[in-house]
């Protein structure tokens, strides 16, 4: 079995496969991440062939781990990057109880965080990443840890799922190659390229972050916004989170917290640079 | 001959609550559900913290602190909210 250990801020992995390629692409990926500390990972995530000729005959990647779901669909091991990285994501969706999760992406500036909750094809990562590149550190691309006792947000810079029209965009606005993962296609989820955060985002992933502003992308229409009350904010959130019920009361109040304290818009954007200038705008007023 | 169920509620003791956007956002601590409740449930659920009540005695009680006609129709209103609140376990009946 080859593994790699790594550590993404709070989250301590160890992620272990029966063929080599899929672990050194992951240790190019993850190039730079620290070790967890006295070497011990707290999370398993495992992708290995869901019977035993599929490590041979047209061979298959299950995701695995201390946690599992089911019904999760093999893939074909050149798509072995991908399991990995939906293993870690999986582990850490349905096994983190020590913060409230939220599907979101996050970005910081002067210690205050833009959070960007939003579904698969919003936009929160790719706008995430450009935002990153933009005089923003990059706090989060796909979960957003809430501390239950302090209510602040929490890095979590995992690698950034690059899909279909924003893999161009981001490659014409990075110099360096190296921060990208291999070019991933017909993928279940498209075509797929991984890009690891920058040096800033990893050096400062211990630094936590003030919630100040919660906006709901939507990519692909007509620039439009409005606000969102606290009431559709508080359900929202609730809708994106994997643990907002195994938490129970501290989760609520965690949840509650955010809601009441934060400001909150959904806006939709055409193309890039429009949903910067948006986000741009509402940092302004937000004070951000 | 079939007796009128009583219902009681003890949601002040079993909840967190916090009033949002003119509703009562509920934590129900023993199921661990979260409820959004609009009026008149959160009404119905103070009434019956208040006093257990039958349904068309709840009702009656009801359109006295809402001030409306007490007719067929909040007669069905709160049987169904009633309902509703029994199963999510909001509500006992006895």
């Amino acid at each position: 079995m080859h593994e790699i250990k790594l550590r993404v801020g709070t989250i301590s992995y160890r992620v272990a496969s029966p063929w080599l390629a899929p672990v050194a692409a992951l240790r190019r990926l993850y190039a730079g991440y620290p070790a967890p500390e006295d070497g011990i990972a707290t999370v398993t995530a495992r992708i290995g062939p869901p019977a035993r000729w599929r490590r041979w005959i047209r061979p298959q990647v299950g995701i695995e781990g201390d946690h599992s779901l089911p019904d999760t669909v093999p893939m074909a091991l050149r798509h072995a990057l991908l399991a990995a990285e939906m293993a870690m994501n999986m582990q850490v969706a349905l096994g983190e109880r020590r913060h409230l999760l939220l599907h979101a992406s996050a970005v910081e500036r002067g210690g205050k965080a833009l959070i960007m909750p939003g579904e698969s094809g919003s936009g929160k990562s790719t706008l995430a990443a450009l935002l990153g590149e933009a005089g923003w550190r990059l706090m989060a691309d796909e979960f957003v840890m809430i501390d239950l006792a302090s209510g602040m947000a929490l890095p979590f810079p995992r690698a950034i799922s690059l899909k279909n029209s924003a893999i161009a965009e981001m490659v014409g606005r990075i110099a360096d190659p190296g921060r990208f993962g291999p070019q991933l296609s017909a993928t279940p989820k498209g075509e797929l390229r991984h890009l690891r955060p920058n040096a800033d985002a990893i050096s400062r992933m211990d630094e936590p972050a003030v919630p100040a502003l919660i906006l709901f992308p939507s990519f692909g229409f007509e620039a439009a916004s409005e606000g969102v009350s606290r009431s559709e904010l508080f359900m929202r959130l609730t809708e994106g989170s994997t643990n907002y019920v195994a938490l129970g009361l501290p989760g609520f109040e965690a949840l509650l917290r955010l809601a009441q304290s934060v400001p909150s818009a959904r806006f939709a954007y055409p193309d890039s640079d429009s949903g910067i200038a948006i986000v741009e705008q509402f940092c302004a007023e937000a004070g951000i | 001959m079939v007796t009128e169920a009583l219902y009681r509620s003890d949601f002040l003791h079993h909840c967190r609550t916090h009033a949002i956007d003119g509703m009562l956002l509920v934590f129900h601590r023993p199921s661990g559900t979260t409820h959004f409740l609009a009026s008149p449930v959160p009404e119905m659920l103070e009434l019956l913290a208040e006093a257990p009540s039958d349904s068309a005695g709840l009702c009656r009680r009801l359109c006295e602190r809402l001030d409306v006609p007490q007719d067929d129709e909040a007669l069905a209103v709160v049987a169904a909210r009633l309902r509703d609140l029994v199963a999510s376990g909001l509500v006992q009946a006895a």
